[in-house]
């Protein structure tokens, strides 16, 4: 059982290791070289070429990765920024908390928005409570959050003049940002919760459950939402992680001192190193995030459990069968 | 010979017709279908109906912020939806501006289908070694968040339509592989398929005339819904712009020069806006109708 959890986390190392690699790679196909996109195409060459090594870009591809991989295992260091000439960390650092939380903040009302709902759907199917909320979720899967956020905006912030829309100074500043990142979050909760829910209504044990007098309430939080909550918990992690993702859109709608506008703004201004370790943190983030939704699964779900152990005990027995042998 | 073939053609239309008679019981699905038709049909004669140079390119100092109205119809002069900063005509923009993004939706989707598809198949095919290497680029590929990926991409070749498709379309190609690959899977221990190798198919054959005919339907589906998960991706991306890149036409960029104007000009941000959101939802609604239809189960 540990056992399995510790090689699912140690598996993120040779993950990450490959993402390294990937987005390396992908920053170096840069056509041109990045001094002379920098300083411009009437900067002489000899300028240009200082620049270039002083980046280290002058070097041959493998061994400028070598490099960059053993300074992250050695140092945990991602390299300078080109931009400011410091640690890509001063700047992430400085952001990353306001984007984590305003993701946290945003996960926690997608549960408590879109779970509920979704329930409340299933178990009344077909009534106009269903049909609205679902006709709301499929409408709300198909806005760009940043249009949902201008549109917010439009709404409260310009024509009711009742929340402000720059910035994250006040508690009710982070009102319109928040509510841009929970509806569509919520909504496609609310569709899955929804799903998953019929699904397990129709079992057998949910009707065995009413035969032996259960009550309502026990038979759709206890035998028929126990069941439902494995996909459900896969999309909050899945939601989560690309909720940081979709940050990045909404930081720029909102102009939020997030991580989100400096990936932008290192992107326009060619600051390959800062978006590479920006890249590289968001995936990190993302593969911690699936390995607790893995973790949680066995937690959640007796049988996942069971298969884990059995898992264990299986590698076992072929190995002391290959000592034998 | 010639009779076998008959008999499979009418099989063949049966079968799509089958799948018609399923598509149209469900309304939603229709609907969708109708708005796309409309959508697809400006974008094709989008330079029939409005001049792609004078209407959504030059600019017309006189006429900036003209309120959307249905004033002069019928004349050189209509703003059906107004006129923006430039006095360039929204109309006109939104339609040249749909044929980049339903373009977007059709080619990136394809792309990533294809490519994906193809490395699945290998992948589940070929087994073992290939399946190793192939599916483990494809959890890389798939470990970073999927707009992080397009935008590295873009960062590192440059914003324009050309690199935005590239990006798309390898952000997500993991999907696919891992689609296909487990349909393939499935597929491949059945008997027909060893009876297919019994008579002497080649791999080759093997892979285009049964596998994928067999493993099209869950493929068609994720297609419908990507493409529209495409489209709003695309839009996001040129709105920061990293994608279409101004003067040209794109509903994203549209909506991003719009921001300046939101306090004065609102319909410079809703007009954009609800054409994104319909075209995606008509997107994922035709999806839904098809998942219904393709589905085995719901076969009579």
């Amino acid at each position: 059982m540990y056992r399995y959890f510790i090689k699912r986390i140690l598996l993120i190392i040779p993950t990450m290791l490959g993402v390294i690699i990937l987005v390396f790679t992908i920053m170096s196909i840069t056509p041109g070289n990045p001094g002379r996109q920098i300083l411009g195409s009437s900067a002489p060459q000899s300028a240009v070429d200082e620049l270039n090594h002083e980046f280290g870009v002058d070097r041959p591809f493998f061994v400028r990765l070598g490099d960059y991989i053993w300074g992250i295992i050695t140092r945990l260091d991602f390299g300078e920024s080109w931009r400011t000439r410091q640690s890509v960390f001063v700047e992430i650092n400085a952001r990353f908390p306001v984007t984590l939380r305003l993701a946290l903040m945003a996960i926690i009302g997608e549960v408590l928005i879109g779970v509920p709902l979704g329930i409340v759907a299933a178990v009344k199917q077909y009534s106009p409570a269903d049909f609205i909320s679902t006709v709301i979720a499929m409408m709300l899967g198909s806005v760009p959050g940043f249009w949902l956020g201008l549109m917010l905006m439009l709404v409260f912030g310009v024509q009711l003049s009742l929340l402000p829309t720059a910035g994250l100074s006040t508690p009710a500043h982070y009102v319109l940002p928040l509510m841009t990142l929970i509806l569509p979050g919520a909504s496609g909760l609310l569709k899955i919760t929804r799903s998953t829910m019929l699904e397990c209504i129709r079992q057998d044990y949910v009707r065995t459950a009413r035969a032996k007098g259960a009550k309502e309430k026990s038979v759709i939080f206890n035998h028929a939402l126990r069941n439902a909550l494995l996909p459900i918990v896969t999309v909050c992690g899945i939601n989560f992680a690309y909720m940081l993702g979709g940050s990045v859109v909404i930081e720029n709608v909102f102009s939020i001192p997030g991580i989100g506008a400096i990936l932008v703004d290192s992107i326009n201004m060619k600051d390959i190193p800062q978006v590479m370790a920006i890249t590289i943190l968001f995936s990190f983030t993302f593969c911690l995030v699936m390995v607790f939704v893995d973790i949680a699964y066995s937690m959640l779900d007796p049988r996942v459990k069971a298969q884990y152990q059995a898992a264990g005990k299986r590698v076992k027995k072929v190995k002391s069968g290959e000592v034998a042998a | 010979m010639n009779d076998t073939e008959k008999k499979l053609a009418l099989r063949k239309k049966s079968r799509s017709q089958m799948i018609w008679r399923q598509f149209r019981k469900s309304r939603t699905a229709i609907l969708g279908l109708c708005i796309l038709t409309v959508f697809v049909l400006f974008a094709v004669f989008a330079d029939v109906i409005e001049d792609f140079d004078t209407r959504a390119i030059a600019t017309n100092q006189q006429a900036r912020f003209e309120a959307p109205s249905l004033k002069n119809l019928f004349t050189e002069n209509a703003h059906i939806f107004g006129t923006d900063e430039y006095g360039r005509d929204v109309f006109a923009r939104i339609i040249h501006g749909a044929r980049v993004s339903l373009s977007i939706g059709i080619l990136a989707t394809s792309c990533s289908a294809v490519i994906g598809g193809l490395l699945g198949a290998v992948a589940a095919f070929y087994g073992k070694k290939w399946d190793f290497i192939i599916m483990r680029c494809m959890d890389i590929i798939s470990s970073i968040p999927s707009i992080l990926l397009a935008m590295a991409v873009v960062a590192a070749l440059g914003a324009n339509l050309t690199n935005l498709l590239i990006a798309l379309s390898f952000s997500s190609i993991a999907t696919y592989a891992r689609l296909v690959r487990s349909s393939v899977v499935t597929l491949v221990g059945q008997e027909f398929i060893e009876a297919a190798r019994a008579c002497g198919a080649s791999s080759f054959k093997i892979i285009v005339k049964h596998i994928i005919p067999n493993s099209l339907s869950p493929i068609i589906c994720q297609m419908a819904f990507s493409s529209s998960g495409m489209i709003l991706t695309a839009a996001s991306m040129s709105y920061l712009g990293l994608g279409i890149q101004p003067p040209d036409p794109e509903w994203g960029s549209m909506l991003a020069s719009a921001k300046t104007y939101i306090w004065s000009y609102p319909y410079l941000i809703t007009i954009p806006g609800i054409c994104i959101v319909l075209a995606a939802l008509s997107i994922t609604l035709i999806g839904d109708g098809l998942r219904d239809a393709l589905d085995p189960k719901l076969k009579d």
